[in-house]
């Protein structure tokens, strides 16, 4: 055995490793991704479309609003969710303990609540008269759920709902990678006078980068596509939430009612498009592929 | 990434679009099944849970029938989509379908699913049925479906407390118009309407005879906001809805149903159903106090003319391998007598409706026998609101118009026009052309 | 800064810390403990305004009887459905993940930043635009409806891969594989016998997110089934409920005795087990923590 040299591993062996995953990754993800870039230039016959399906969607009268509502949607959810998130979790990694773990269990719980089963539940926490926070609801002068959700009102509970319902689940992500964070360099911060918040800004919060850049991709791509909040808001409260506020919401629309999936295909890669174009910014910008910057 | 990297990455890119062409290939669009009709073979019968009941009454009273039933949701475009799957690769599609107004949209491009039945069921049959009904279900000359029930509108009344508050029951819209600033002046918080939902659409507009889904041929329909028949119903309700008479919220939205469990719900105008379905169990109107009346009439008209809000139709699919099982099925489930007068809404098929009538007459949760008026208003829907291939956006539009329009305050003189304009786009992207 | 002053400041900090967790969990979680109240209660108490009080026994046993009335107790058959697709979805997802996660840590080979860049790009991608493709594949397999169509492609988890790589990247240094492999092991015996092993905290989580994204699913049985004693939960409660006038009183003309209270039990039967299955992967996260072992 040479000494200086280090020994070469078997070429073959990621691609054995990665196999499995990568067959999953062509069939479920990648072909499909690739369908659907065929299909949004095809008619419902299914005859070659050219660039109409994009035109179409480009000039439906409802892509502006539903842009518009995605947008103040996320400007108000990306910021709460990031500072709740990660606020949260040093909190609940700093104090430790009984109350940390089970704090992180209820803040989870919403989350498991999707579904027809959440519309029950938000139809009745938004009612005043008859939801457990009725005594606020009054107090901000809300009358009815209707009433709740006019105006800016829908993009304020929807953007509530989104927080706490992914929250906990980020939480649980950022908890443990926190973590992972090496308790000698901790201990070394404290043993220099950090106070607690400065240990969080200074030492932790750098060590969990890869995981908030990628809680950043994911909830970026989560906003610009949601979906799931205002159909359930919708099922509650039918007159107040249309069945195309949001992006995603509208491609779901063209491909049940209208049964038109090149329109639905064309939709979604731009949503897609948007969330790649975070995606890679912030892959560069955290180097997230990089193998070399590692500790230990 | 190195240039052999990039090859590779090339070359999968490469590989998964032919893997994607091969996809493209299989399935054949709208495929024709080229099998003559089977007497024995399945027919496949999709229903939600509430009709699941009836389904099994079939396959009860008929044990030689070869029915496969299964449960979907009762969720807008579920038929839609399965049926477009089912185009785009040649497989799966049913036989018969449970729906409502989508018949229109599943009889015509892109999914060319629904099926005529002139030729499986008599025309006594479907002479039986109410006028409105077989307008519903007439598309192009041809019969498409058997309507299971309507939801002709009534109006329905507090007896108690309009004797106790010494009104009459308004015998014309004026009356109704003029009742509400009454109620609103020396009663405050007292309803007798609502507006904030789609179903109260059907009940001023559509009675009223606002063209907004009037079909003329099957590539023309009517949509104007600005006939008198529109504009009569906005100066009627905008005061109301001004004094508070008219409530601007959904009657199901829970700040309505207390205005129902606090009994100030005056009056409402709204489906046939409501009595069993709504002030029975939601607004808990008390037993003894709830009666319906006619609708109320316009001034030049002597009747009062009532909307539809709702009622579904059994529709047969061209793909069915069993045609005439299917269309049996869809007749008895419809016209079977002793079936349809147990079911909770008011039978479509004019002999069972009669018997429907005389098994509710005995009700005694009502102050009075609603079932003569049930019955005459089943013979008074207007006529000029067809099921069309923009339906969905009939319904969503309205609740995303104009009834959330009026709760941001806005006037109906304005929202109903713009509300008009969605349908229009609605209307030439299914195909139509829109005429004033 | 004297020893006794940051320690006050480290109790004071603690105290705001656990105000904070407390306060927070207990604003996310009672809308959860609503829920969990609401089959107690009559459907006349459920409407007029129960708030967070036990109702009685016997109005338990009668949303429960309701509930199983219809078709039989069809309730349960989709509980185990969903039971089954999920873990079958889990076990997959975790035999994929964890070798091609630490592939894409532990080796640098041609091919890497395109499969990472793919499973990017597929975490992103809306579900409006897969369903034709994915429908269309599985027609092509043969295995339209049945219970493969929706286990293989809840088993694609790319974010499950996605924690896999970072975790290995974060916490396995290569070093240790040279050690590994100086003393003559080959490629998989060392992923076998080191990076399985060191990988369990993450594998905890992964399949974790992995059964509450399969527990969720409501789209794949939507498009893949035509039976309904093939549904899984989240789609059978929505055939259930949407039915009836629980959530949406307007489709109130129905003989079903299906109101709120049972609505509410179906949805407990919905979320109960993703939160059994949080506690037990919580467990198994701490014992796999081996924070110190990787230090040579």
């Amino acid at each position: 055995m040479t000494s200086n040299s280090r020994v070469r591993p078997d070429r073959a062996a990621p691609y054995l490793l990665i196999a499995p995953y990568v067959l999953f990754l062509v069939l479920f993800g990648v072909v499909p991704t690739a369908y659907a870039v065929w299909v949004s230039l095809r008619t419902q016959e299914d005859t070659f479309a050219g660039a109409r399906n994009w035109v179409a969607v480009f000039t439906d009268e409802r892509l502006l609003p539903s842009v518009v509502n995605v947008g103040s949607y996320l400007g108000m959810w990306l910021p709460t969710m990031l500072l709740l998130v990660t606020g949260l979790s040093l909190v609940a990694h700093q104090r430790g303990g009984r109350v940390s773990q089970v704090s992180r269990f209820l803040w989870y719980v919403p989350g498991a609540v999707t579904g027809a089963a959440a519309a029950l539940l938000w139809l009745f926490m938004l009612s005043p008269g008859i939801s457990p926070f009725s005594p606020l609801l009054e107090l901000a002068g809300v009358r009815s759920g209707s009433d709740l959700l006019a105006g800016h009102g829908l993009a304020m509970v929807l953007t509530l709902m989104g927080a706490m319902i992914t929250a906990g689940g980020w939480i649980v992500v950022v908890y443990a990678a926190l973590n992972s964070v090496p308790e000698e360099v901790i201990e070394a911060a404290r043993v220099d006078g950090a106070g607690p918040w400065q240990v969080a800004w200074r030492v932790k919060v750098p060590h969990i980068r890869p995981q908030l850049a990628l809680m950043l991709i994911s909830s970026f791509a989560y906003g610009t596509q949601i979906f799931v909040e205002p159909q359930v808001l919708r099922s509650a409260f039918p007159s107040q939430v249309s069945q195309t506020w949001s992006v995603n919401q509208l491609a779901y629309f063209f491909a049940t009612e209208r049964g038109d999936f090149g329109m639905a295909a064309a939709l979604s890669l731009l949503l897609l498009a948007a969330g790649l174009l975070v995606a890679v910014l912030v892959v560069a910008r955290t180097d997230l592929y990089a193998t070399e910057a590692r500790k230990g | 990434m190195n240039r052999h990297a990039r090859r590779r990455a090339a070359g999968a890119v490469s590989l998964a679009f032919v893997a994607a062409l091969a996809l493209t290939g299989c399935g054949n669009n709208s495929g024709e099944k080229p099998s003559a009709p089977d007497p024995h073979a399945k027919v496949i019968v999709w229903a939600d849970a509430t009709r699941l009941p009836m389904v099994e009454a079939y396959q009860k009273s008929h044990p030689d029938a070869n029915i496969d039933l299964t449960t979907i949701p009762n969720e807008a475009g579920y038929v839609q989509t399965k049926v477009q799957l089912a185009n785009r690769s040649g497989q799966g599609w049913p036989d018969v379908v449970f729906t409502g107004a989508d018949v229109a949209a599943l009889q015509a491009k892109p999914y060319n699913w629904a099926a005529p039945l002139d030729d499986y069921v008599s025309k006594d049959v479907v002479a039986g049925f109410f006028a409105s009904s077989t307008t519903n279900c007439t598309i192009d000359g041809l019969v498409y479906c058997l309507q299971n029930d309507i939801a002709q509108t009534v109006l329905w009344y507090d007896k108690g407390l309009l004797d106790r508050f010494g009104y009459a029951v308004p015998k014309t819209w004026t009356d109704y118009q003029q009742l509400g600033a009454k109620v609103a002046a020396d009663h405050p918080g007292y309803v007798v309407g609502a507006l904030g939902a789609q179903g109260m659409m059907y009940t001023y507009y559509q009675a009223s005879g606002c063209p907004l889904s009037e079909v003329k041929s099957d590539t023309e329909v009517r949509i104007n906001a600005g006939a008198p028949e529109c504009t009569r119903v906005n100066d009627l309700l905008q005061p109301m809805l001004d004094n508070g008479s008219v409530s601007r919220l959904d009657p199901f939205d829970p700040a309505f149903v207390k205005l129902g469990t606090d009994r100030k719900l005056l009056m409402l105008p709204f489906a046939s159903w409501a009595g069993d379905f709504a002030f029975k169990p939601t607004f808990k109107t008390p037993p003894g106090q709830l009666a319906a009346a006619p609708m109320p009439a316009w001034p030049g008209e002597t009747t009062g003319y009532s909307g539809a809000v709702g009622g579904g139709v059994w529709v047969m699919g061209r793909h069915a391998a069993n045609p005439q099982g299917a269309a049996d099925l869809i007749t008895w489930l419809t016209t079977d007598i002793e079936l349809q007068k147990a079911q909770p809404t008011y039978p479509a098929y004019q002999p069972a409706a009669k018997a429907w009538a005389a098994a509710k007459a005995n009700d005694t949760y009502y102050a009075a026998d609603p079932t003569p008026v049930f019955a005459t208003q089943a013979e008074l829907i207007r006529d000029n609101w067809n099921y069309t291939r923009f339906a969905s956006t009939l319904t969503n539009g309205y609740n995303e118009s104009v009834a959330k329009g009026i709760q941001d305050r806005g006037k109906l003189s304005d929202l109903l026009p713009a509300f008009a304009k969605t349908l229009d786009q609605a209307a030439q992207d299914t195909g139509y052309t829109v005429v004033q | 800064m004297t020893a006794w002053g940051s320690r006050a400041t480290g109790r004071a900090s603690s105290a705001v810390g656990t105000v904070v967790l407390l306060v927070s969990a207990t604003a996310f979680v009672v809308p959860v403990i609503w829920l969990l109240l609401a089959p107690t209660h009559s459907r006349a108490r459920l409407t007029a305004g129960s708030s967070l009080s036990f109702g009685s026994l016997d109005d338990l046993r009668r949303a429960w009887a309701n509930l199983m009335s219809y078709q039989d107790g069809q309730v349960l058959r989709w509980l185990l459905n969903s039971v089954g697709y999920s873990a079958g979805a889990v076990l997959l997802a975790l035999v994929m993940a964890a070798p091609a996660g630490y592939a894409l840590a532990m080796y640098d080979f041609p091919g890497r930043r395109a499969a990472l860049n793919a499973t990017l790009l597929t975490m992103i991608i809306p579900q409006a635009a897969l369903i034709l493709p994915l429908y269309l594949e599985m027609v092509q397999f043969g295995l339209v409806g049945t219970v493969w169509s929706v286990i293989l492609p809840s088993a694609f988890f790319p974010f499950g891969v996605y924690l896999s790589y970072l975790y290995y990247n974060d916490s396995v240094p290569r070093s240790l594989l040279e050690a590994a492999r100086m003393d003559g092991a080959g490629e998989l015996r060392i992923f076998w016998s080191l990076g399985l092993p060191l990988g369990r905290p993450a594998l905890g989580l992964i399949g974790f997110f992995c059964f509450v994204q399969a527990w969720n699913q409501y789209f794949l049985p939507f498009v893949m089934f035509s039976s309904d004693q093939l549904y899984n939960l989240q789609l059978g409660l929505q055939t259930l409920i949407s039915s009836t006038g629980a959530v949406n009183p307007s489709y109130g003309a129905t003989t079903l005795p299906i109101y709120q209270p049972e609505a509410a039990l179906a949805a407990i039967l919905t979320v109960a087990p993703t939160l059994v299955v949080f506690v037990v992967a919580q467990r198994y996260l701490r014992a796999g923590q081996v924070r110190g072992a990787v230090k040579g």
